[in-house]
């Protein structure tokens, strides 16, 4: 037994996800809100396209950040909810390796990301695989997986780094392949921050 | 060291006769797939597979054998065959049996490629 993927997100899908008076969802410990993918996306183009080409580099890792202390705090707010617990916590055998399964299918059943893990080599390397996710469909000419990098490093955080919330930066996210280029799927890979790239 | 998964999966079809080959991760997540899947609802067979897998190590539990190395399923218009490939399943699907001395011996050839990608 380990986590039935197909369980959760038909699961999930029938909790209620209703906004409060200020348009926030309160749901997984944490307040989500609810805007179209393409005002992220035109937000990350927009800024993309105002830096100078020799700080590109440096708005990439911003973006990616931003997505990493999202997914991090986010995460964590999601694997210790009452509904992960209902939901995922029964099918979990294999440990850090099943929670983490239990993220990717809360992250696609949210429609953050239809994706899921490839390969795993327990707190050293993940490869996950995306599709439909945000930003496939812009076609920027580069790759601009920025959120599924920043949360797929942090959700690797959460699993094998230091407890929250004293880790945060001990693994990094590459992506090696993207929709927004062409590919037929988007590949991040996951890596320790110290070692070499 | 092959280039990329896909390669090695369109290969393996290429091969041994087999119509379509899907990855499957344990969770039931489709990571990959190559060759005629037509209309076929991914999701659908991603989970169809998990829990299969469940099963299949279940009675191996139950019965007190070794982790199972192939799942053979004949039908009258189908032959299904699943491998363990790393940490995910590979599902081999043709439209009937009589090349299954030919999938066995490509999957065999094939599957230490795929085990570096999943």
């Amino acid at each position: 037994m380990t986590v039935q993927r197909d369980v959760v997100v038909k699961k999930l899908a029938d909790i209620k996800a209703v906004g409060n008076e200020e348009g926030l969802i309160p749901a997984f410990n944490v307040l989500v809100n609810n805007l179209p993918a393409a005002f992220w996306n035109t937000f990350t183009v927009r800024m993309m396209e105002a830096a100078p080409a020799e700080r590109k580099q440096e708005m990439e890792d911003a973006l990616m950040h931003c997505a990493n202390v999202c997914g991090y705090n986010t995460g964590y707010g999601i694997i210790t909810s009452k509904e992960f617990q209902d939901v995922v916590t029964p099918m979990v055998t294999e440990g850090a390796k099943d929670v983490l399964r239990g993220a990717y299918a809360v992250f696609t059943a949210w429609g953050w990301a239809k994706s899921g893990i490839a390969q795993i080599k327990e707190g050293e390397r993940m490869v996950v695989r995306a599709m439909d996710y945000y930003e496939a469909d812009m076609k920027p000419g580069y790759m601009m997986g920025f959120m599924v990098r920043g949360v797929s490093a942090a959700f690797f955080d959460l699993a094998y780094g230091e407890p929250y919330p004293n880790g945060g930066n001990t693994f990094r996210c590459e992506q090696v392949k993207g929709m927004e280029v062409g590919d037929p799927f988007g590949e991040f890979v996951v890596t320790r921050t110290d070692s070499p790239s | 060291m092959a280039e990329n998964s896909t390669q090695i999966l369109q290969d393996l079809i290429n091969s041994s006769g087999a119509r379509a080959a899907v990855v499957v991760a344990r969770d039931g997540f489709v990571i990959e797939t190559a060759g005629m899947l037509g209309s076929l609802d991914l999701d659908t067979l991603g989970a169809s597979v998990a829990m299969l897998l469940t099963g299949a190590e279940s009675m191996g539990n139950e019965l007190r054998i070794a982790a199972f190395h192939t799942l053979t399923l004949e039908a009258s218009n189908a032959m299904i065959m699943c491998t363990p490939v790393g940490d995910a399943l590979l599902v081999v699907l043709a439209p009937d049996s009589k090349t299954l001395g030919m999938i066995r011996l490509q999957v065999k050839k094939h599957v230490p490629q795929l085990v570096q990608f999943f």
